[in-house]
Order: structure tokens, then sequence, then C-alpha cells
């Protein structure tokens, strides 16, 4: 019977485990390959330790640089603390759907009345994401070896991405038992893993508090200190606080009640005098998602435009890198390339809201909660655009929130462009539009498929834009992607054409799925 | 007699799955129509055809003299609908989702509905996602109930209630009644139907195979006879007698057999010569008149 779970279990993960894997390898891949062009002079490679750990801004974003001087060594600072939180999120947002998530939807209540123990299904999702984490790790490895950076580091490393990964299986778990929901456990999860990011930055930045770094998993894949030390010792530990974690969750499950979490929600209120149109119901559904994004969002946007005098004042030391900075921003004034890369980073995860927010009306007929809004008089298309509604909103919200954060900290700080960071959060909106719309099309057209595909598709241009740029990719395949006609704002002027072409398919994108959501049946999963 | 809701040749399919097989039907204005049939053989497909929410492959329906697709939105302002399967949004407390539904809706009576959350004995401050079946489903009845509507379609309402709660909602079914509304319910719960049903409907495999009073159906059905008689009678030629037993009894014959009514005068004329000495009939149940018409969903 558990054997049947965990083969249920794997099903349902294998897609996940391929997509982040291939995603985390391609990440380590690009950074050991760029070394080689960024840093030829063996001269320059000696002295980079050495300048990086000088700079505070750095060390904030990507932690204390071990070894520079070989391509391992430099992406394994470089990214492994990315990879680290990637396999965090991962493996702990993971856990909580296949655990809570499934406890929901009351696939639990049948597992648990059958013939097994009732940790079963605990121990099922556990092994499955344990597994997925080792996968991330190993293709952590893999792109190390295959980019030529080998040795120990390269397996440290990616024991360090997994063990990460595995402390997180545990936190997941365990927040599942404190939450009775699986919006509030992975919000509690999502919340560590900003802890855990938080205490290892206050850590790396100051002289005195570095050993806060040993009370944050992700410290721990940094003390691994690959290519460098190379220790072992961090990662025993990383595998027995994961074990610990796990065992209270384990205890946790055997004795509390179906569907009841250590934390009871109170009583809400008995009448809504506010929820009285599809927009508004909408609008309510979506909110709380918002949020969450903006508040992320708005810690990203304060780091990136915080430290951006730093860093111009570091890549202007060194030619090969400002050639790159100078390739993803297209400017070469320093700290506006720079900020014109990272703020097309966050434009993506606005570009993410949008699409969420649309993708809220496919749920909702999935679920058939659909039905009885559909069954009042309340039109097809006036349905579908409540949702498109919310995910437009959503996504001007976010901006805002990156443009206000990212204004104020440049207002506060050296030398920094508030005007043109409002003006990079502003040109994230027409893709938004663009991709909010097609979401919305899907939803229309092709309702089965429209979550994955809808997803799937802005996630995947941007990646060809923004590592096709840095690996210079042809200008043909570049110019597939609509992302290409995305400006670097501050970097560059904003590519007007390039928007209004965007906020013009989105536009026919949205007609087209609101005149096809009328003309089809309402389809469960 | 006006037709309320009129279903003409609908037919459905899912793919090659064949849902709904050129079903016609029509439920007279003012009536509680009961919609019966084994599980899968059409009903919920049929009500989400009357609510817009699936397009019939062919065939067309009219509610109130309304076409269900083109007229969908002035329709559903009159009438009210209780899904088979009630999903609520886990976020919104019980009492928000009334309230929701009832302003998409349009017009309805806010003293009703803090009368309905009363007599349903529903705690409005919880969370959906904390409230079993029954109590999504006393949600969706008091949206439903609480909305000036002229047509109600339930949708197997009451399968997850107690039977307290089940005899609150017949209350509230009759009395929708008597104000003039009309009522289509898909159920399984016999006694609801025969407490509440002025005509009843049976569909199986996607069509209608029978329709009619409760009495009508009774009528047309075999009626179950008890007898005494002195010798034993010579039934095995009679059409229309089956499930014969005869078995020795108080130095006679006991006799039980099903008739159907066509050839009850001919039972009659047989014991008679057999010396019939007592003599009993009965009316099918209603369980098993439902059986009769379910089973044969096997061997059609
Ligand atoms: N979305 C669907 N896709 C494919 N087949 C369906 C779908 N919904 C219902 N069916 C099939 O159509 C038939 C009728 O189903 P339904 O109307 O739900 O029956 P009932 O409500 O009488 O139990 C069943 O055979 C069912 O399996
Ligand atoms: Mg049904």
């Amino acid at each position: 019977m558990t054997g049947v779970l965990i083969g249920l279990i794997w099903r349902r993960l294998r897609l996940r485990t391929v997509l982040w894997g291939l995603g985390l390898f391609l990440l380590a891949f690009t950074v050991v390959g760029s070394y080689e062009a960024l840093y030829p002079d063996p001269g320059v490679r000696a002295g980079l330790t050495g300048t990086l750990r000088a700079n505070t801004s750095f060390r904030a974003l990507l932690g204390v640089p071990g070894d520079l001087s070989t391509p391992g060594g430099f992406t394994a600072w470089r990214v492994g603390v990315t990879l680290g939180t990637l396999a965090a999120l991962y493996a702990g947002l993971g856990i909580v759907a296949l655990t809570r998530g499934e406890e929901e939807t009351g696939v639990r209540e049948l597992v648990w009345s059958g013939a097994v123990r009732r940790q079963a299904s605990l121990l099922a999702a556990a092994a499955g994401t344990a597994v997925g984490s080792v996968v991330l790790g190993a293709m952590a490895t893999c792109a190390l070896l295959g980019a030529g950076a080998g040795g120990r580091g390269a397996v440290l490393l990616g024991a360090g991405v997994a063990a990460v990964g595995l402390v997180f299986v545990a936190i997941g778990a365990l927040m599942g038992q404190v939450a009775g929901t699986r919006r509030a456990a992975s919000a509690l999860t999502g919340t560590a893993v900003g802890v855990a990011y938080v205490v290892r930055m206050v850590a790396d930045t100051s002289d005195d508090r570095g050993w806060l770094a040993w009370l944050s998993p992700l410290g721990w894949l940094e003390r691994v200190d690959a290519y460098a030390a190379d220790r072992v010792g961090p990662l025993v530990l990383a595998a027995g606080s994961a074990l610990g974690l796990f065992a209270a969750a384990y205890a946790l499950e055997g004795r509390r009640d179906l569907g009841a979490g250590l934390l009871r929600p109170g009583p809400g209120p008995g009448h809504s005098r506010r929820l009285r149109t599809p927009e508004a119901l909408a609008a309510r559904l979506y909110a709380s998602t918002v949020l969450a994004w903006a508040a992320g969002l708005t810690v990203f946007s304060a780091i990136v435009a915080g430290i951006a005098a730093d860093v111009g004042t570091f890549v202007a030391q060194d030619r090969q890198t400002a050639d790159l900075f100078a390739r993803l921003g297209g400017s070469p004034d320093l700290v506006r390339s720079y900020l014109g890369g990272s703020y097309q980073f966050l434009g993506i995860l606005v570009v993410v809201v949008a699409v969420e927010g649309v993708l809220g009306a496919r749920r909702e007929e999935a679920t058939g909660r659909a039905d009885p809004v559909l069954a009042r008089p309340v039109a097809r298309p006036r349905w579908l655009g409540a949702f498109l509604g919310a995910g437009v909103g959503g996504a001007v919200c976010a901006a805002a929130a990156v443009g206000i954060a990212g204004a104020a900290v440049s207002v506060a700080g050296p030398g920094g462009d508030p005007a043109g960071v409002l003006r990079a959060a502003a040109n994230m909106l027409p893709a938004a539009v663009c991709f909010g719309g097609l979401a919305c099309a899907l939803v229309g057209l092709v309702p089965r498929v429209a979550a994955p595909v809808g997803l799937a598709v802005p996630v995947v241009t941007f990646l060809v834009d923004y590592f096709g740029r840095l690996v210079q990719l042809p200008e043909a395949v570049l110019a597939c992607s609509p992302f290409h006609y995305v400006a670097a704002v501050p970097a560059r002027p904003v590519d007007r054409p390039g928007a209004v072409v965007l906020l013009a398919a989105g536009i026919v994108f949205a007609v087209v799925g609101l005149v096809a959501i009328r003309r089809r049946d309402l389809v469960p999963v | 007699m006006t037709t309320a809701i009129a279903v003409d040749e609908l037919t459905k399919d899912y793919g090659r799955r064949r849902a709904l097989d050129r079903l016609t039907l029509a439920v007279p204005a003012g009536e509680v129509y009961g919609f019966l049939g084994p599980n899968g053989a059409g009903k919920t497909t049929t009500l989400r055809i009357l609510l817009d929410l699936l397009r019939p492959t062919s065939g067309r329906a009219t509610v109130l003299g309304l076409d269900v697709q083109r007229d969908a939105l002035p329709l559903h302002r009159r009438i009210a609908y209780v899904p088979g399967d009630v999903a609520l949004w886990p976020q919104l407390t019980g009492g928000q989702a009334i309230d929701v539904l009832l302003a998409l809706h349009g017009r309805s009576d806010q003293k009703r509905r803090e009368e309905l959350v009363e007599a349903f004995q529903l705690d409005p401050t919880v969370r959906c996602r904390a409230y079993s079946t029954g109590n999504r489903q006393k949600v969706a009845l008091v949206a439903a109930f609480a909305a000036e509507a002229d047509v109600l379609i339930l949708d197997e309402p009451t399968s997850g209630l107690d039977p307290l709660m089940e005899a609150v909602f017949r209350r509230h079914l009759v009395a929708a009644r008597d104000e003039g509304r009309t009522v289509l319910l898909s159920s399984h719960i016999l006694g609801e139907v025969e407490t509440t049903c002025d005509r009843v409907g049976i569909i199986r495999a996607g069509r209608l195979v029978e329709t009619g009073t409760l009495d009508e159906l009774r009528h047309l059905s075999e009626y179950t006879v008890d007898a005494e008689v002195g010798h034993p009678p010579e039934l095995g030629g009679i059409a229309g007698v089956s499930d014969l037993v005869v078995a020795p009894a108080n130095g006679g014959y006991r006799v039980r057999c099903r008739v159907r009514p066509e050839a009850t005068a001919d039972l009659l004329a047989a014991l008679a010569r057999a010396g019939v000495r007592t003599l009993s009939s009965r009316p099918p149940t209603l369980e098993e008149l439902f059986l009769r018409y379910y089973d044969a969903a096997e061997t059609p």
C-alpha cells in the first residue's frame, strides 16, 4: 500500500521535478560557461576573491565568496544560494501541496481509512520530495561536471543543494501540521524560506555576526564552501536537522484529527455587503495572493535598488563584467545596465501575477465553483473578464510595489535613479497584459491545458530572451520572444512600439478568450 | 396547463459517449416534477444544459418560454439552481457565500434569508472549507429559496442532509410550490419524491422511459395479489401473471403472484374456479416501482 502511495506521489511530482531540475541545470551551466569568457586573465581571477569579498552588496545578495579563481568556485558563489533557495521552494511547497493539498481534496480520507499506517501518506510525500531534492542537487552537480568544473566541489555543491531541499521537506511537513489549510501551510513554508534567506544575509554582511549563518539552512549550504574549504560537516548538520524536524511532523501526524492543524481558525463574518458583483468576488479571491507577491517583490526591489551603487563601482573595475552587464542591459552606464537587467527579471514575476489571476477562472471552473455563479444572471464573458481584471489589477499592484519600494530606496541611497526605477516598473505592464490576455484566450479555447501552457509560455520565452542574450543566441531566435520587445529600462528608453504591440496582442487575445468562453461547455479537470 | 420547462429531442455527447439521447420532457407550470433515474442516466447533464452550463449536441430546451441558450441571462434572473455537487469558496464564510450568490442573482428576500439560515440551523460564520457536504448543500439551498425565482432546479439537493433537515427542505419545497413556483427536482430519496412530487419522469441511459403522476405509474405497474384457495389454481396460461408461488396451507393452498392490470380479470376468474377463500391485493411500493424501471437499465 505504501508502495502504491509512493507511485501515486511520484506520478504527480515527476514533471515538476524534471522542469525544476532543468532550470537549476541551466542556471549553473550558463554561469560556469560564462566564467571563461568573463575572466580569461589569470591575474584578474586571482584578485577576484579579495575584491568581491570586500563588496557588501554582493555579500548580501550572493554570500561570502570562497575561492573565485576557478570556474567551479565562482559558480558555487554566484548561484549557490540561489540554487539552495530554489530547492527549498521546490521541496517545501511541494510537500505541502502533496500533504495538505491532498487532505483538502479528500483523497487523504480514503487513505487514512485504508489499511495503512496513518503516517503512510506523509512518508510517501516526504520520500517523493526528498528524491526530487536529490535530483535537483544532482542536476547542479551534472551542470558543473558537464561544463568542466569537476571534482569534489561539484559533488559537495550538489549535495548542499539537496540537503537544503531535505531540510525544507521536513519544514514543509511540519508547517502542514501547524496550519490547517494548504494556503496557510504554503505561506508559513514560504516565510520560512524567506527567513532562512534573510538570516544568512545578515550573517554574510556583518563581520561579528557571521555565526548567525549556522541558524539558516541556506547558511549551511554556504558553509560547505564548495571548491574552497569543501566541508562535509554542514551537510551532516542539515541531514540531522531534517530528520529531527521530520520526526516532529511524523509524531504530530499520528495525533491530530483529519483536516485539523495546531492553529485553529476563528469564526468569520456571517454577512457580506461588499461582494456584490463578479468583479468584487474575483478580486476578493485573488487579493491575498497578490498581497503575498507584492510583499516579496517589495523586498526584492528594495535589495536590487539598494545595492545598485555598489555594483556600479565594482563592475567598473573590470572590463569583462562590464561587457556582460552591457549585453544584458544594453547601456554603457553600468548602474543603469544592472538595474535594467534586474528589473527585467522582476518583470517576469509581475507577468506571472497577471497570468495566475486570469487562471483563477479556470480553477473556479474545474472545482465546480463557477457553476452556481454562471447559473445566475452573470454572462460568461463578464465572469471571465472579472478574473482578467483581477490578474491585470494584481499585476498593476505588484508593479507598483516594485516601483515604490525601488524608488524609495533609490531616493535614500547615493547615486540612485528613482525615476528610472518607476519607469522600469511601469514597463513591466505591457507584457503582463499580453500574457494575461493569452491566458484568457487559453481558458476560453483550451481549458484543460490552459493552466500549464498559460504559465509555461511566458516563463520559457523569458528565459530564451534573458539567457539568450547572455550566450548571444542569433537575433532571429531572440526576436521570437515577446520579451525581446521589452526594453531593459532604465538602461534603455521604453520600447514604445514594442509596448504598443504587446498591449494590442494582449487585447486581441483577451477578446478571443471572452468570445470563446461563450461557445463551450464548462469542463471539470 | 402551461408548460414551464420543455425539453425537445435533446442529445448530448461527451466525446464518443452519449449521455442524452433525444430526450424529450415537459414540466407543467406550478408543479413539482421529480426527475429520477439510476446513476449516470443523464439527470445532471440535463439540468446543466437547462442552466446553459453545458451546450447540447442537438435539440433545444426552453424554460418559461425562453431559450436556455439564447435567452440565458434574462432566464437566469428567474431560475434558482442547486448544483448536485456544491463547491464553495474555501476562504469565504457560509454567510458570505450566501450573500454573494444572492447579490449575483439580483432579486432576493433578506428576511427570508435569515429565516432559512435559522431553519436549516446553519452557522454562517464558519469558513466554507470547514463545511461538510450537507452544510454546503444548505448554503446552496438558502441561496436558492431566498432568491425570487419562478423556477427552482435542484440536483439531488438533500443527499447530504439529515432527516430533520430533509423535513425542513420538504416544507420549503411545498411552500415554494404553493406560491406558484415550478420545481424540477432530481432525487433518489423515495420518501421525498412521494411526499413532494406531483409528477415524476424516469430517465434511463439518456432517454425518458416513463412519465406521469405517481398514481398513473402505479396503475401501469403490477399489483401483488395474495389469496387462499381450496385446490391448486390453473394460472400458468395467463399472460400478465408473474412470480407465482403456490404452497399448501391450512388444508388448502396459499397463492402469491404479481399481475398486470389488464390480466386482473383473468386472474380473478381463475382464482374463483379454484375456490378462493381470502383475497388481498396491494399496489407496488414506490421502491418496487423504481427498482423495476432502474433494473431494466441492466437489460435493455
Ligand atoms: N464531463 C463529462 N465527461 C464525460 N462524460 C461525462 C461527463 N459528465 C457526465 N458524463 C457521463 O454522462 C453520463 C450521464 O451523467 P450524469 O448526467 O452526471 O448522470 P446522473 O446525474 O443521472 O447520475 C454518465 O455516463 C457520465 O459518466
Ligand atoms: Mg447527477
